[in-house]
């Protein structure tokens, strides 16, 4: 690390400030923005080898002058690391294009920008607000002492909320503590110039309410940044209804695009070791007598296309239609609970080891709340270049949407914006007579699935020889396949000392269209430069080498449909 | 004032235990605690309010929010409403939503390990949950922890061979018994290898136990000393609390099987129902065999009760076959030992001394009764505690002394 700095803007609130602020976890729930005696935006700079990563931390304080902690309600860093790091710690992070323009510093993330007459709201990537009138580069005092003589002038902990869903109410409950994490500020300084922030209108989050849509701060501090300094746990854990922008944890997909390929696993015993935590655990409640196994030696790799996805019953100020759309490479396979006094297997269910996502709240949010290890990416067309999360190709976002057949790359993204790292995951090579638009979709069923290939649905009976998986268990998988599929993921994601539990799930289906192309289509998986567990374990579990996986007819697919997304209560009857 | 709602007050263990409910409050046995007689027939729990003096409440199963509403407003659900694998979970989850504490008197392994499933939801609410509170889960379990503390004591292995618990048989059943018998049948034998649960088909592990001077001699051939009788491995709860009780403890097993004295025409009658239980499980055949357990009566009466008494035996092996422990309880009839225990686990569950105790419980676990009588000890001990009042201990030589 070269240099690091931080600068603390500390604005009036705004009238009557009011804030829906459970934007990214529940924390915003707790907290009493109306009441709040400052808005503060942080903002954090560190240089490395990789560039600069900034992160800007927008909190409520309780005073003015002396601050004793910052409840953080939104934040965003042009690094997918910072963000992760911080989410681990209960920061409501996502990924932001941060940039200098001139002395101006730029903020472009996703977000909700207001509802057009007549028109849904969608999740959009755009600048949210500009911070002007801040010198980056002030000298600073360089003589920081080990020791030092007393405490900063300005110096309050962020108190978070880590929260993870509930063990037995994943769907409705979230069980968290309240931590304290002290960013190391040095070398305070109060800055004589008054930073200002601008605001970009939005629908949410509306960051207006909090400060207008201009402000000038009314007390501002820099100084050099020392990295985070270990949390300090506040509270014991406890419990609470999950509230979230999302409404209840019941989503809708609609307008899926879907193209996926069969490919075999040499050994999946690492895929799934995620789903068997508990058998690491020794306490005296910790479940016992059964593993999950895999129960094929099939996994399936899908791109996919989600032209809209939406939150059942969601809360102000959204409405049903409101949406956000993404693509999505994600790694799945059939799993089963086998228990160690029958041997047979129970639970069919889809089981996503592996998941990256274009969209920083969905990734967010699904880290968080539904178990899913995803990880942000960007999606590629070779013609088009870099496409946004609707399709559109960015540099030129108003144009047409890029057809699916025509996103051939996968990066994994250090970071949104052109400078963020990038390292291919994936490249496809659809036949040379495959231009994706030829396919003839037909409805699944008994035609489809016995009509010329072999191989005619994602999974097949065959695909289920182990004597643990037969009969009733292959034959639900293979029966439901097209109409809905239960999904089970562990939850947390990151390692946080919070129980981990299994989040069980259901898709439902809808409108499904089938095609089965001709022809064969080639993969080429690439590990990234930076680590990558989840991924690195799809490639080293996979029967062929992944520089060059051949999917012939009947081994890839294309899918159109609808879906619906709900969770189940644990103590369901 | 803990309360205890006594769910399925109106079956036949459910009276039983109703009644010994009302003998300990008149008798100042229980003091501090209240019990509510909860269940599906209004007119039956009126019925038995107008005799025990106990409240009750009506309470179908239908609607979780109802269930919940109502086991808020107790500390304790005492579930003696079968079938378990219906009731059972239902009244559990429903118990941990609402941090009531759960005990149950089930007899169904299959039902246990369902149930164990949500220990850990249990602990994180801070419920306790206890499976197979009755006889003869209880009796064995409280017998097993008494040896494997002295064992302990003693200085022995932290691993065991084997641990083989072993029942006398009973002539008068409850219908509910029978039918949980019928459903055992058609599974094969649980028992416990390496601390795994695995199936072993009906009639495969056979073994001579002695029951004891009480039982006839020689039935089973001129060979056979006085009192040794043929058990034949069942699939009884007390192998699952047996392998959580020496989980509990910090020791192992290498095996455990529970047994059923059974005389040769049962045995063969056991063999043939497993090998039926294809044709038995078709609807029409199940419902047929249903209608006739319904002419049965509820189950013994108070006569048959007192000249029916119960043995349980437990023996406990070195990882090298030497015989540890050799032990005979001999019990008042098993619907009233189950009564008491079941009232008993149920009360001290809520004991203050327990709140650090949460999740899944075997019945000793809670009881944490003191060890009657030394290893070393050849000798009969009459028990005087509650819920063991009636029962005697004999501790028999072993090969090999301790």
């Amino acid at each position: 690390m070269r240099d690091a700095r931080f600068w603390s803007l500390l604005f009036q609130p705004w009238p009557g400030a009011a804030v829906d602020c459970a934007v990214l976890n529940a924390s915003g729930a707790l907290y009493d923005v109306p009441h709040a005696a400052a808005v503060v935006f942080e903002i954090f700079r560190r240089d490395d080898d990789f560039g600069t990563c900034w992160s800007i931390l927008i909190s409520i304080a309780d005073s003015m002058q002396t601050p004793t902690k910052l409840r953080c309600i939104f934040g965003v860093s042009n690094r997918a690391e910072e963000c992760d790091e911080r989410a681990q710690q209960g920061f409501p992070m996502v990924e932001g294009d941060i940039r200098l323009v001139g002395n101006a510093l730029s903020v472009d993330t996703a977000f909700y920008p207001p509802r057009e007459p007549g028109k849904a709201a969608s999740l959009t990537m755009r600048r949210l607000m500009m911070v002007t009138n801040v010198r980056w580069n002030a000298p600073l005092d360089n003589s920081v002492s080990s020791v030092p003589a007393q405490p900063p002038a300005f110096n309050p902990p962020y108190w978070t909320l880590q929260c993870a869903p509930d063990l037995a109410c994943p769907d409705s409950e979230l069980t968290g503590r309240i931590l304290a994490v002290p960013p190391l500020r040095q070398s305070v300084e109060r800055s004589d110039r008054a930073g200002r922030i601008d605001l970009e209108d939005a629908l949410y989050p509306d960051l207006h309410a909090l400060v207008g849509r201009t402000s000038t701060s009314s007390v501002a501090w820099m100084g050099r940044f020392g990295g985070w300094n270990d949390p300090a746990t506040r509270k014991r854990r406890f419990r609470f209804e999950r509230r979230s922008v999302f409404g209840p944890p019941s989503f809708r997909f609609d307008d899926i695009e879907i193209v996926g390929f069969r490919a075999s696993l040499k050994s999946s015993s690492e895929l799934v070791k995620r789903l068997n935590f508990h058998d690491a655990e020794r306490g005296r409640n910790s479940p016992k007598h059964f593993l999950y196994r895999a129960a094929s030696s099939t996994v399936i790799i899908e791109l996919l296309r989600y032209g809209r996805m939406s939150g059942e019953r969601v809360p102000s100020p959204f409405e049903d239609d409101d949406f956000m759309p993404q693509h999505e490479l994600l790694v799945r396979l059939v799993v089963g609970r086998v228990d160690d006094d029958t041997g047979q297997a129970r639970d069919a269910a889809l089981f996503v080891p592996a998941i990256f996502v274009d969209n920083p709240w969905s990734k967010a949010v699904g880290r968080q709340l539904q178990g899913f290890p995803k990880a942000l990416a960007e999606f590629r067309s070779a013609h088009k270049g870099p496409l946004g999360m609707d399709g559109r190709p960015v540099q030129h976002p108003s144009g047409d949407q890029v057809p699916l057949h025509e996103v051939t790359e996968v990066y994994l993204a250090g970071g949104l914006g052109a400078a963020a790292p990038k390292s291919r995951l994936l490249t496809i090579n659809y036949p040379e007579n495959d231009d994706g638009s030829a396919d003839e979709f037909i409805e699944p069923g008994l035609t489809s699935l016995f009509s010329g290939s072999s191989r005619r649905a994602p999974w097949n009976q065959i695909d289920f020889p182990e004597g643990e998986f037969r009969r009733t268990f292959a034959r639900t998988v293979v029966g439901e396949q097209f109409g809905g599929f239960r999904v089970v993921q562990v939850s947390p994601v990151y390692d946080m000392r919070l129980p981990r539990a299994w989040i069980p799930g259901r898709y439902t289906l809808s409108n499904v269209r089938v095609a089965f192309p001709t022809g064969v289509a080639t993969l080429r998986l690439e590990r990234p430069r930076s680590s990558l567990p989840e991924w690195d374990t799809v490639l080293n579990s996979l029967h062929d080498r992944p520089e060059q996986l051949a999917f012939a007819t009947g081994d890839w697919y294309r899918v159109k449909c609808s879906m619906q997304l709900e969770f189940d209560d644990g103590l369901e009857w | 004032m803990k309360r205890i709602l006594l769910y399925g007050a109106t079956g036949y263990s459910g009276r039983l235990i109703a009644r010994e409910a009302c003998t300990r409050i008149d008798d100042g046995d229980l003091p501090g605690y209240e019990v509510v007689m909860g269940g599906r027939d209004r007119r039956a729990l009126e019925e038995m309010t107008d005799e025990l003096e106990l409240d009750h409440v009506v309470l179908t199963l239908d609607e979780r929010s109802q269930v919940e509403m109502v086991l808020s407003q107790f500390d304790v659900v005492l579930n003696a409403a079968g079938p378990f694998v219906d009731i059972g979970i239902r009244l559990a989850k429903a118990a941990i939503a609402t941090r009531c504490n759960y005990v149950d008197i089930n007899g169904e392994v299959s039902v246990y390990t369902m149930l164990d499933d949500l220990a850990r939801l249990a602990e994180d609410r801070n419920v306790r949950l206890v499976s197979g509170a009755g006889f003869t889960s209880t009796i064995s379990d409280v017998m097993l922890r008494w040896a494997v503390t002295l064992l302990k004591q003693a200085g022995r292995s932290p691993e065991l061979g084997a641990v083989r618990v072993a029942v006398s048989d009973t002539m008068h059943l409850s219908r509910g018994s029978v039918l949980t018998m019928m459903r055992s049948t058609r599974e094969q034998v649980t028992v416990v290898r390496e601390g795994i649960y695995v199936h072993v088909p009906v009639g495969q592990l056979e073994r001579s136990f002695d029951f004891g001077p009480a039982a006839d001699a020689g039935e089973e051939g001129t060979s056979s000393p006085a009192g040794h009788r043929i058990g034949s491995a069942a699939n009884l709860l007390d192998t699952c609390t047996a392998l959580e009780t020496i989980r509990d403890c910090g020791v192992k097993a290498r095996l455990i099987e529970s047994y059923i004295q059974m005389s040769l025409p049962v045995r063969l009658g056991y063999q043939w129902g497993a090998w039926s239980a294809v044709y038995s499980s078709l609807p029409v055949i199940r419902n047929l065999t249903k209608l006739q357990i319904a002419q049965l009566p509820d189950g013994p009466d108070e006569a048959e009760r007192k000249e029916s008494r119960h043995t349980v035996l437990l023996q406990v092996e070195s990882p090298y076959r030497e015989p540890w422990v050799d032990w005979r309880m001999d019990t008042p009839n098993s619907y009233d030992v189950t009564a008491r225990t079941a009232l008993e686990v149920a009360a001290r569950v809520t004991d203050d001394d327990m709140a650090a105790s949460a999740g899944w419980l075997t019945p000793s676990r809670v009881l944490r009764l003191a060890p009657p009588l030394r290893l070393q000890d050849e000798k009969s001990v009459g028990l005087a505690t509650c819920p063991l009042q009636d029962c005697t201990l004999v501790s028999r030589p072993v090969m090999a002394p301790v």
